[in-house]
């Protein structure tokens, strides 16, 4: 049974590909984008969130701690103690059965909606035992089963899990290898590399890409990402996925340092969803 | 003007009133009339009261038409003059101390398969052999009085059909001449006239004898109308057009009384928004149609008047409210535009077959019985065609719960509690049960001779001169309220994960704390919090729920059954809460899950507000709870609009309904209204009169409600 390090199991997920899903995040990624909602995402060991606007300094926490808190062991004490949620741990290992028991719950809601099961991250290609281990748990229940990566791992590894893999949703970010690894630490050529041989395959996939201003928000970017689907393969579809601002909170909680972008406004989201109509 | 104008003209002035009927506006001439009647019959015994005094108005009743009326069936509603409504507060005064009337507070259905069949000169003609046969028999003489007062109520809902039919002719409405006048003389023999009939019947009951909430379903139309819309589109005197068109001013007709506002919240606090209603009960009762469902005569896929219903509901009214009827082997075409009517946020409430037959069956009711169930305004339930009484017992689960814990606190564990809880609500139960057994299933004539409008409307009645109360009823039922499951069972689990597993502290710790409204016990409240929560998907929590509904179900089963092993009470099983969660909840205080002193109760069956993880885990718990022996409820989800949007949102909404259907839940009633939309609503209602919310069991303008009620719909968690 392999361990799977999550940081989060979402039911009723209507975004992370069709119909109703559940979408089973994976804790730790190679890639730190600076528009990253889910900073707690990228590590891949747990961590503890504080939110010290929520925090009345009660006292709470630190008398159930049993080691002192800044030697924490995770165990939990001080985020079932506080009484406003200033405290709570990011990652947790889950067996697959866990998990599996997760995704059962809905799978009449799957059925009736063509949906199924997520696996995103971070990058849950990373852990790719634990993930090859629920995919086929998966398929041997018949759930529709997407992997919702970022690319950046070798090909054996997409190659590992094609036969359980129903739908990839694939992130794209922007074809300026440079501009690439200066807005998310590494470059994109694995990832267009990996993408090409998907398509080429004629595995069916949804490229996703994130909108950001100032990095890729323009049409001349888009056409020119729209340029490379059309010559390595048809995506099923192409999502545009607008910046938001839902993850700021955690970067104060995580002590990390992250970086603002505007919000992209709804008509400049339909002028560039054009590009791909 | 062609019927399909008049009929949309019909829909947008219904609509129309619903937003914007001055709060002033009363049904004046129905007090007037009322008090008059009462003067005039006022030494008679009842029954002759109920039916001379019925008489009296209906002789004298205004018969309002409006040039493109294809349907029948107005009253007078006006903002009165000054001295108006001097004459109204003075005949209020003088008469304050009540009424020999029905003083019906609705929630009820007449036999409208038999009132279809007979028409109201059939019912008449019977009424009248039956009295002669009783004077003739010798009968009891409560019998002769019933059934005397039962022939009044009979003439007089003639005379007014007759009365309007002349009325219809003088105004050049020839084919609505000819309708009454058939009606006069024997039983509807069109699609038309049917309709007409229950319209009469309907606005009579509601404009002219009604008082408070007289709201009543108006039953399976789609079933009892069938066989004359089959006819009359095969004679080529109908079309479906034309019968749309029909339906359309019928529901149109059925929304004219209605004010604005909302009965329930408005009588928490003084905050609530003048909206008429307070004048006038009658302005916030809703009408219910059923619709779908399996059926003892056709294949219910096969109906083609079901499609032509669900094709006329119209998302702009609140009325009628329409029950329909899912069943596990889906009529897609129904479905289909049924769900298209949800995301456009009709006034729609789903009952799930699979659940609610078996349910009926459980307590004993025949097959083609159960099939026909039936559902009152608001949500309550009942037995084909109106069988039942009308009575009601029992307190909300965590009052049961609270008891139980008062009676001893030295549980050692959780199965000792269970047991408590069977021995408390047992013993509620018993003597409530004995005095229903004495008073339902003696046999004997009750020397009161009380005669009810419902009692002239159904068959047992007009057969034996008994009413439905003492006799006629063949299924004898009272309504087992269970109510709050969220609460008490979110009760149970902190009792179980706080005292028994993780024993942070003991039962009478947790209960004074409790008791003390949690202060100086913040720890405890905050863990009490904490603990496993109802509809949360969390399997603890799914078997407490469903263990406590069973303990107590099962001591209604034992309870409703005689000495001789046969069930004698019929207990329809309700999770109704209307609003009583606020109002119970406000003098209730702290309850050991960590809910404040005052702090609402978990609604109908929904899970405590703040705790809900997912929709589906929502739905998931809920669908745990044992239907197959419930027969009423709600369960309110409110849809974000773009959750609901195109077509993946119907494919979503679909889904999600289908899944609980699937999963053995019962009753599902949707609002799509998001929380921004609703909260700008609150600060700019000018801007938001359309907006309909769901409540207990019917719709309300959400710019309408008081304060605390527009709080409530905003508190309810959204479904994104």
């Amino acid at each position: 049974m392999k361990q799977a390090m999550l940081f989060d199991i979402q039911d009723f997920c209507t975004g992370d590909g069709p119909g109703i899903r559940t979408t089973v995040f994976f804790k730790g990624c190679n890639l730190s984008c600076r528009w990253c909602h889910n900073p707690e995402s990228q590590n891949p060991t747990a961590q503890m969130l504080y939110y010290r606007d929520k925090c009345t300094h009660c006292g709470r926490c630190e008398r159930v701690c049993p080691n002192g808190l800044e030697t924490c062991d995770f165990c939990g004490r001080c985020e079932f103690i506080c009484p406003n949620e200033a405290r709570s741990i990011s990652g947790k290992e889950y067996t697959a059965e866990d998990v599996m028991d997760r995704i059962r719950k809905d799978a009449v809601y799957y059925k009736n909606s063509g949906g199924g099961a997520t696996f995103s991250g971070g990058e849950c290609m990373l852990q790719i035992d634990a993930l090859e281990e629920l995919l086929k748990a998966c398929k041997a229940e018949e759930i529709h089963t997407a992997v919702d990566t970022a690319g950046h791992v070798p090909y054996e590894r997409f190659e590992r899990i094609l036969p359980y893999t129903d739908l990839f949703l694939y992130d794209v970010k922007c074809l300026d290898s440079a501009k690439h690894k200066a807005y998310t630490g590494v470059g994109n050529e694995l990832i267009l590399d990996n993408l090409k041989c998907l398509l080429a395959i004629g595995k069916p996939t949804w490229v996703r890409i994130p909108v950001i201003p100032t990095f890729n928000d323009t049409e001349e970017e888009m056409k020119e990402i729209k340029r490379f689907l059309d010559s390595c393969g048809t995506p099923e579809r192409v999502e545009l996925l607008p910046y938001h601002t839902l993850g700021e909170g955690k970067y104060v909680a995580l002590c990390m340092e992250g970086t603002c972008f505007d919000v992209p406004d709804e008509e400049k989201m339909e002028r560039l969803k054009m590009i791909f109509a | 003007m062609t019927e399909l104008l008049k009929a949309k003209k019909s829909i947008e002035i219904g609509a129309r009133l619903l937003r914007e009927k001055s709060p002033e506006s009363t049904m004046l001439e129905h007090f007037f009339l009322r008090f008059a009647a009462w003067d005039a019959v006022a030494d008679l015994p009842q029954p002759l009261q109920q039916g001379k005094g019925l008489y009296y108005i209906l002789e004298r009743a205004s018969l309002p038409i409006e040039e493109y009326d294809l349907l029948l069936g107005r009253y007078d509603d006006h903002v009165p003059t000054p001295e108006e409504q001097e004459k109204l507060e003075r005949l209020q005064e003088s008469h304050k101390d009540g009424c020999p009337f029905e003083g019906t507070w609705g929630h009820t259905m007449f036999d409208w398969e038999l009132i279809v069949t007979d028409g109201i000169a059939g019912l008449l003609r019977q009424t009248e052999q039956n009295l002669q046969t009783a004077r003739d028999e010798g009968a009891d003489p409560n019998i002769i009085l019933v059934f005397e007062g039962m022939l009044w109520v009979h003439r007089a809902v003639v005379l007014y059909i007759e009365r309007y039919g002349k009325a219809a002719r003088a105004a050049g409405h020839l084919v609505s001449a000819e309708v009454c006048e058939q009606l006069v003389k024997g039983a509807p023999r069109t699609f038309h006239e049917a309709l007409q009939l229950i319209l009469f019947v309907y606005t009579i009951y509601l404009a002219h004898i009604g008082t408070t909430n007289c709201c009543l379903t108006l039953g399976r139309l789609d079933n009892t109308l069938l066989s004359l819309y089959e006819n009359d589109l095969n004679s080529g005197a109908l079309t479906e057009e034309l019968a749309g068109a029909l339906i359309d001013d019928f529901s149109a007709k059925l929304s004219l009384h209605l004010g604005r506002g909302e009965h329930q919240m408005a009588e928490l606090q003084a905050d609530y928004i003048f909206t008429g209603w307070q004048r006038n009960p009658v302005y916030d009762s809703p009408a219910y149609i059923l619709l779908g469902g399996y059926s003892n005569t056709r294949n219910h896929k096969e109906n083609p008047l079901t499609l032509l219903f669900a094709k006329h509901i119209h998302p702009e009214l609140k009325n009628p409210i329409y029950i329909c009827r899912y069943t596990g082997d889906r009529h897609d075409e129904l479905w289909n535009i049924l769900c298209e009517k949800m995301q456009q946020n009709a006034s729609l409430i789903l009952y799930n077959d699979e659940t609610m037959i078996p349910a009926q069956r459980h307590i004993g009711i025949e097959e083609h019985n159960a099939i026909n169930y039936s559902v009152y305004p608001c949500n309550w339930p009942e037995i084909d065609g109106g069988y039942s009484i009308f009575d009601q017992c029992c307190d909300s689960m965590p009052t049961i719960l609270n008891r139980t814990l008062k009676a001893r606190s030295d549980y050692a564990n959780m199965d000792e509690l269970f047991a408590e809880v069977d021995r408390t609500f047992t013993g509620q139960l018993r003597p409530t049960f004995e005095a229903y057994r004495a008073q339902y299933c003696s046999g004997e004539v009750a020397p009161d001779g009380m005669l009810g409008i419902k009692d002239c409307f159904m068959g047992g009645t007009i057969r034996s001169g008994r009413r439905m109360a003492n006799g006629a009823a063949k299924y004898p039922a009272v309504y087992v309220r269970l109510r709050h499951i969220g609460t008490a069972t979110d009760m149970l689990c902190a009792i179980d994960t706080l005292v028994f597993q993780k024993k942070i502290c003991t039962l009478p710790q947790l209960l004074e704390a409790a008791e003390r409204n949690f202060e100086g016990a913040e720890d405890l409240l905050h863990y009490c919090r904490k603990a496993p929560k109802y509809g949360t998907g969390d399997r603890l929590a799914d078997e407490h729920a469903c263990r406590l509904m069973n303990t107590l179900l099962d001591a209604v089963d034992r309870e409703a059954t005689n000495e001789r092993g046969q069930r004698d009470i019929y207990t329809l099983n309700a999770g109704n809460a209307d609003m009583f969660h606020i109002r119970v909840g406000s003098r209730m205080g702290a309850t050991v899950d960590g809910r404040l002193a005052g702090e609402p109760l978990s609604e109908h069956f929904s899970p405590t507000v703040g705790y809900q993880k997912s929709v589906t885990s929502m739905l998931n718990s809920v669908a745990k709870l044992p239907f197959d022996r419930i027969h009423s409820g709600v369960l309110n989800l409110r849809l974000s609009r773009s959750m609901v949007a195109g077509e993946e949102g119907k494919m979503r909404l679909k889904a999600l309904i289908e899944s609980y259907f699937d999963q053995g839940g019962m009753q599902l009633q949707i609002s799509v209204a998001d929380t921004e939309e609703l909260r700008h609503a609150k600060e700019h209602p000018e801007q938001h009169k359309d907006l309909l919310v769901r409540i207990t069991g019917y719709s309300a303008v959400f710019v309408d409600l008081c304060q605390r009620g527009q709080d409530e719909i905003i508190r309810r968690e959204e479904v994104r």
